[in-house]
């Protein structure tokens, strides 16, 4: 029989006052480690090249949709495979909303938001009398169903090309170059960030968690499973339409083919190898398999191996799903514990494990 | 309007068995397999290429079926044996992965592209009167017999009996002195098995692609219409799901074929979210 119980979880830290153990920052070490770190992210775009200016805003875009995900999957857990749909809802009613009557730029954002809210809903309506399994294929089934409308919107109604968006103008200025939208993208991403810690250690959040753990007991203590399940989807669902709808802008076109299901599949592995329920977690996942592919072919550019361009993204392929695997057999905490236990192995350093009653503060 | 029937019979046929392999897995391990498209036609390309390299048809399939038995093993041994237990999604996301690493392997391995089975068979079939295309009519013969076999394994013999046991209670099964874990492995190499030969009929009766992979959806839309734990239940709803499809396809366009599928489907999940033919499972309230 090989049927293991997991452990467990151990807090971490036990809480000893309420305001301590919820708070995101404890201790001067912490607020260095911020400060230092937004300075770097900061001065980033200084540092790198335009092609990597352009992975980094990647990285922000990922990140966005990662956390976003993360909480649905992660903290809800439920399980999406439509991810790719919902970015895709976003970009093709933000896209659609230009092309028709121009609308400014924050217009289509909201209107995307909206959009990728509203199917978000409908599809949380049909899970609130289904189970893990069926939820999951039911946004599988959402993708497919949505890919082939956006697919025939495009045959029928726009270019086959899809359609072109012009660069966005925020009030005053025009967003064109890399560097503008990085502190564009930055800004937001650090909204969506904060906002998802936020809302993860407030009453709503802690609910999500709660119905994702054991719906019964949830119910049982007192909160509406039909509420969470609802608010949970249609708001993970309008940040990643959201995305969807930013990303479609800084790329500048919209067309059915970017939301393959590959897409869908690289989010799930962010969220996996980076940390399920953690925000943390998303953050880690999305930069590293955004920048997974690009690392990997200078890897083999440094070696000096001529792969051919569809062996290399059959080689990506197997990275994806062998991640996926390996860290859910083997670090089913993704990244995320791993940099806890290195921050903690340092902490502690030169003993092995610290005391109780000092790991209690 | 022979030929009609013929591509639903054989259309039918493939979604059955591939709907099959998903079930048998999922009665036995709690793992919904959404890697069951890309198994079938990771198959169909070893087979497609045997056959190319000079296999004769006759000695290809059996490679192809003993390839399948291998890749199911390999699955259980390395994955699923260790997430079994684990919450539901931990499976299902494992299949994801799983499904992602088998398509690397297809777009490396045989270059991805669209390719097809060849047999030496006349283009045509005469049965009595009729002037029948020779694929369609292996595709329907060799799916059905193979759903025959499964069935029969799976009903009537001891191998079917035990997993038909682990299905209804694990920990019963195990107390009574049953192997789990060789009959949930058992059950993967079936099912892998079905789904393999499932793509290769695929690629006999149209062809090999990576875009092939999408007969594991209709396969997967048939096991949910039908109820996930009902073979009965597959069977009954992959003829919905093949004669949709090919009314779509001969009238509107092949490329909107799931859009009938899918409202059925997602119709079929608010009336009644376990399938036709599935076990009743009301949700547990406070």
């Amino acid at each position: 029989m090989s049927f293991h119980v997991r452990a467990p979880r151990i807090p971490s830290s036990l809480p000893i006052s309420m305001d301590r153990t919820f708070a995101l920052r404890r201790g001067r070490a912490q607020w260095l480690t911020l400060a230092l770190g937004s300075l770097a992210l900061l001065a980033l775009p200084y540092a790198l090249s335009v092609f990597w200016i352009h992975l980094a805003n990647g990285c922000l875009i990922a990140v966005m949709g990662a956390v976003a995900l993360n909480i649905l999957t992660g903290n809800a857990r439920l399980v999406s495979l439509g991810q790719a749909a919902f970015l895709g809802i976003g970009a093709f009613a933000a896209g659609l909303l230009q092309r028709a009557y121009n609308v400014p730029f924050p217009v289509a954002l909201a209107a995307a938001a909206a959009a990728g809210g509203l199917v978000g809903l409908i599809i949380a309506l049909l899970s609130l009398r289904l189970r893990v399994l069926y939820v999951a294929v039911t946004t599988l089934v959402l993708h497919f169903a949505v890919t082939t409308i956006f697919s025939f919107v495009q045959a029928v109604f726009l270019d086959s090309s899809g359609i072109i968006l012009p660069p966005p103008s925020l009030g005053l200025m025009e967003l064109q170059t890399p560097i503008q939208w990085y502190y564009v993208l930055l800004v937001v991403a650090t909204l969506i960030v904060i906002g998802a810690l936020n809302l993860l250690r407030s009453f709503i959040g802690r609910r999500w968690i709660a119905v994702g753990e054991h719906d019964v007991a949830a119910e049982a203590l007192g909160i509406s499973v039909k509420r969470a399940k609802l608010s949970v989807f249609a708001l993970t669902s309008a940040v990643v339409a959201f995305t969807g709808a930013l990303s479609a802008y800084y790329v500048g076109t919209v067309s059915f083919e970017s939301y393959h299901f590959g897409l869908a599949i690289a989010y799930l592995a962010m969220i996996i190898v980076g940390g399920i329920g953690s925000v943390l977690g998303s953050v880690l996942g999305a930069v590293f398999i955004t920048l997974l592919p690009y690392v990997l072919d200078q890897v083999f550019l440094l070696l000096d191996l001529r792969i051919r361009a569809n062996v290399l993204a059959g080689i990506h392929q197997i990275a994806f799903g062998s991640l996926i695997v390996a860290f859910l057999l083997f670090e089913p905490r993704g990244l995320a514990e791993i940099w806890r236990r290195i921050r903690s192995a340092a902490a502690d350093w030169p003993f092995r494990y610290r005391s109780v009653d000092r790991s209690a503060r | 309007m022979t030929a009609f029937v013929l591509t639903v019979v054989a259309s039918w046929g493939i979604y059955a068995l591939l709907g099959m392999g998903i079930v048998l897995v999922y009665r036995t391990s709690r793992i919904l397999n959404i890697a069951g498209g890309e198994m079938a036609i990771f198959i169909g390309y070893i087979v497609a290429t045997a056959i190319e390299s000079g296999v004769p048809f006759p000695i290809a399939v059996p490679v192809g079926m003993g390839a399948a038995m291998a890749l199911g093993l390999a699955i259980f041994w390395f994955t699923i044996r260790r997430v079994m237990g684990e919450p539901p999604h931990v499976g299902l996301i494992l299949t994801v992965g799983i499904a992602t690493i088998l398509n690397g392997f297809m777009i490396i391995l045989f270059g991805g592209g669209m390719t097809a089975i060849q047999t030496d068979l006349p283009a045509f079939t005469r049965i009595g009167s009729l002037r029948l295309p020779t694929p369609d009519v292996v595709a329907a013969f060799g799916a059905w017999l193979s759903i025959a076999v499964i069935a029969i394994v799976y009903r009537m013999t001891n191998l079917g009996l035990q997993m038909r046991a682990v299905a209804e209670r694990v920990m019963l099964s195990a107390q009574r002195g049953l192997n789990v874990d060789r009959t949930v492995a058992l059950s993967w190499i079936i099912g892998v098995l079905a789904a393999g030969l499932a793509g290769i009929l695929h690629g006999e009766r149209a062809f090999v692609a990576l875009s092939a992979s999408v007969v594991g959806i209709s396969a997967l839309i048939a096991c949910l219409i039908g109820g996930m734990d009902s073979l009965k239940g597959v069977v009954m709803a992959a003829f919905v799901v093949a004669i949709t499809e090919t009314i779509t396809a001969l009238y509107i366009d092949p490329r909107y074929v799931l859009i009938a599928p899918v409202t059925i489907l997602l119709v079929i999940l608010i009336v009644r979210p376990w399938g036709l033919f599935g076990t009743v499972e009301e949700f547990r309230r406070v």
